[in-house]
């Protein structure tokens, strides 16, 4: 490990390349989102392409967002910010490089592997084992990078940027590691070790702290550094950001089960994620107030400061996203709003207004800076200002109205008991319009974003300076040695663990006590587990992503027994490996699907919707008539299942492939018989029928 | 009361008292130290640290 010798400067050349990186992934995941955005509003945009249905292209742009945008542009601010308030280089120019690197071979890995089908089927955590270690690598990097600066700095006291910055690679690296435990069976295939009810559990403890704290508390601190400094002047109140810490980072972390409400999650989880959710408004307000009032007295300048204005909204669409939040954890609003587009519309009324639109000031800010020049245009970043907040505005409210649209229709009950729209269809049908609007909201955004790309490109060939790196003047002041008392922002490694901490209660209060999952379930229910070539078939739901649009899990609402059947049990699902339970229901809940149709349904409905309902946005899937399942592998996955806790005989496994392959052939000679005579041996339909087909039939009292 | 219907749902519900009450009392305590013990100037140095430049320092 390189120990860098030169303290003498900051280390720009590294924040000029995130920042870079930045914008391009930003142009990528945000054309991602459009293209899927327009795939639901005229599914033929799907194409007959298996690499381009939205199944696999949505877990692409939210990954590229996610991680390769606001990834990218977390490590920008942070690189430039801690640098500046620790008054030291950073810790090693080795590591960062491996940093840079590192990270963006695993965004281009996430690019190939994803279209191609390789996903753990897990939302935000997609990547398939090989890269999830990578990210663990890369992220350690990070770690040794960020905590060796902090090690060596030259300012004792750490400011608040810092804590925040702090418990965002703590907690990520718990996050990943946790969430990610899996046992490979081949080089890119593996299965998580958590299932059912217990992967549902960890899966959104990860979920919403990947919101947590990877797209909340490292932009909450770089707002702490980057909005004083714009401004120029103090934040409004250093002791609120304090309690704000950590009272947030205490009580982020239980809110992952605001996810699962009303699903077969026990009811003592569903109710502390909802009241630790509805708590969790308070700081996160306190956050919002603290930027907001910073600005206090200085108003009149945000009529000609096209980065204020940035800020303004960006602090504006946190504070509605993070009451919207709350409202939504509350169980009676989420049974009328989950699975639905206005989730969808809170998610990106976050994204794009608190994560885009701060990523974009702090870059307006930061590269004029960088390149020693001045920004090339205010006029075009208004510009891209208000195309932006329009875009936002229009896609907001759009998916509001869908999802509120959707929740009712699929409640409406008439005089009589009956559902008032007991074709699905009808609901898809009555929002395809809005999903055209939300695709024009994306479009908007795009272009102002194409400006921002132009302003930023003129601003750079503007710079006639060499490019150096900023010197840190007054090096002969360094306060850490200068005996006067700290208090716990002084120390470094105390207040690192404190963090952690902070983080593990509410992580081992709502984990632990699922590890005995039998304890929820009823021991008179036997659940068998998935043949051969049903697990085969699952594995193709999972590649193609159908648990983006299809949920399986039928929650205990008048409406959805109604129209769905039986609600749920805990025993359905506790082998599935990974749990399919699902977070949106473009298309209806399968968990009842099984026996439904007849073989020829599935059949059809697969290779062309549309020749079934002629008014589905569903992709056809034509490549799964002509590809072949790998027998070869099925021994390995029945093996790993079987040693994951799943009750295959020694048997089962020996015979698996012979298995799959017999109950195959009666499938295939099934269709036979109702006419097909396209040659069907060993190809992946039929796996995928016999899983659709067992979909709610394993469990019996 | 939302509060029973809470700690209904728990089967120790004296653990889940006892925690609540320490985590309200440190959130309490912490209050306090914050806004009531600590000097206000320290914290208004502190916030001055974003806005500093390499000059002022050790003035």
């Amino acid at each position: 490990m390189e120990y860098n010798t030169s303290m003498n400067s900051y280390d720009d050349e590294i924040v000029r390349k995130f920042a870079l990186a930045t914008l391009i992934w930003a142009g990528v995941g945000f054309i991602l989102g459009l293209v899927a955005a327009l795939q639901m509003a005229y599914p033929l945009l799907n194409t007959n392409l298996e690499w381009l249905t939205f199944g696999r292209l949505r877990p692409l742009h939210t990954n590229a967002v996610i991680f390769a945008f606001a990834g990218n542009a977390i490590f920008a601010g942070i690189y430039h910010s801690t640098q500046r308030l620790l008054r030291t280089r950073l810790f090693s120019d080795a590591l960062s490089k491996v940093h840079f690197w590192g990270w963006q071979l695993i965004i281009v890995a996430a690019a190939v592997t994803l279209p191609l089908g390789f996903t753990q089927g897990k939302e935000y955590a997609e990547l398939e084992w090989p890269i999830d270690v990578l990210i663990t690598v890369i992220w350690v990097v990070f770690a040794v990078n960020f905590f060796g600066t902090l090690y060596k700095r030259r300012e004792k006291h750490m400011y608040v940027a810092i804590w925040f910055y702090i418990a965002t690679i703590i907690t990520v690296a718990v996050l990943h590691i946790i969430n990610s435990i899996a046992i490979p069976f081949s080089y890119m295939k593996s299965y998580t070790v958590w299932a059912g009810m217990q992967d549902a559990l960890v899966q959104w403890w990860y979920g919403h702290n990947a919101v947590a704290f990877f797209l909340t508390t490292p932009f909450l601190g770089l707002m702490y550094y980057y909005v004083p400094k714009i401004v120029n002047a103090p934040i409004y109140s250093y002791r609120l950001s304090i309690i704000h810490f950590w009272s947030l980072v205490f009580i982020y972390i239980w809110a992952g089960p605001h996810h699962l409400l009303y699903t077969a999650l026990p009811e003592w989880l569903q109710t502390l994620g909802m009241a630790f959710s509805i708590m969790l408004w308070a700081p996160s307000w306190g956050g919002m107030i603290n930027g907001l009032l910073t600005f206090k007295g200085r108003w009149s300048q945000l009529r000609n400061e096209p980065i204020w204005k940035f800020l303004i909204a960006a602090l504006t669409f946190y504070g509605m996203a993070t009451f919207e939040g709350p409202l939504l954890s509350i169980k009676s609003v989420s049974a009328l709003g989950h699975y639905t587009d206005w989730i969808i519309g809170h998610v990106h009324g976050g994204a794009l207004g608190w994560n885009g639109f701060l990523s974009f000031a702090i870059l307006y800010y930061i590269v004029p800076k960088l390149w020693k020049t001045e920004l090339y245009s205010k006029k075009l970043a208004e510009q891209h200002f208000w195309l932006g907040l329009t875009g936002i505005v229009l896609y907001y409210i759009s998916m509001l109205v869908a999802g509120v649209t959707q929740g009712l229709m699929w409640k409406a009950i008439d005089a009589n008991g009956q559902l008032v729209y007991p074709d699905f269809i009808e609901t898809v049908v009555r929002i395809v319009p809005l999903y055209r609007v939300r695709a024009l909201g994306g479009l908007l955004y795009i272009s102002g974003f194409i400006l921002m790309v132009y302003n930023i490109i003129k601003t750079i060939k503007s710079s006639k300076s060499e490019l150096t790196d900023t010197p840190i003047s007054n090096l002969s002041y360094d306060n850490i040695k200068d005996g006067k008392p700290r208090l716990l922002e002084g120390y470094a490694t105390l207040f690192s663990v404190l963090a952690l901490l902070a983080i593990l209660v509410g992580t081992i209060i709502e984990i632990y006590p699922t590890f005995n999952v039998h304890q929820y379930i009823n021991p008179e229910i036997t659940v068998q587990p998935f043949t051969a070539l049903e697990q085969e078939g699952r594995d193709l739901y999972v590649r193609e992503g159908c648990y983006v649009c299809h949920s399986q899990q039928i929650r205990p609402l008048v409406d959805e027994k109604l129209r769905y059947g039986e609600p749920s049990t805990i025993a359905e699902s506790m082998y599935d490996h990974p749990y399919q339970w699902g977070s949106k229901r473009t298309g209806p809940d399968l968990a009842r699907q099984g026996k439904k149709y007849p073989d020829m349904w599935h059949y059809q409905h697969l290779l062309d919707p549309r020749q079934i309902q002629p008014r589905s946005i569903m992709p056809a899937y034509t490549w799964l008539a002509q590809k072949n399942i790998d027998y070869s592998q099925i021994k390995k996955k029945l093996n790993v299942l079987k040693n994951l806790g799943v009750p295959y005989s020694d048997i089962e496994v020996q015979n698996a492939d012979v298995a799959a392959q017999a109950q195959a052939k009666i499938i295939e000679e099934g269709l036979q018989k109702q006419g097909v005579t396209e040659k069907l041996e060993g190809k992946e339909i039929l796996a995928m029928i016999a899983y659709l087909q067992s979909l709610g039939q394993k469990e019996h009292r | 009361m939302i509060y029973k219907q809470i700690f209904a749902n728990f089967t120790d519900s004296d653990l889940i008292i006892l925690g609540f009450v320490l985590f309200m009392v440190t959130f309490l305590g912490a209050l306090v130290w914050i806004l009531f013990v600590q000097k206000k100037s320290f914290y208004d140095e502190r916030a001055q640290q974003p806005l500093i430049s390499g000059e002022d320092y050790g003035k």
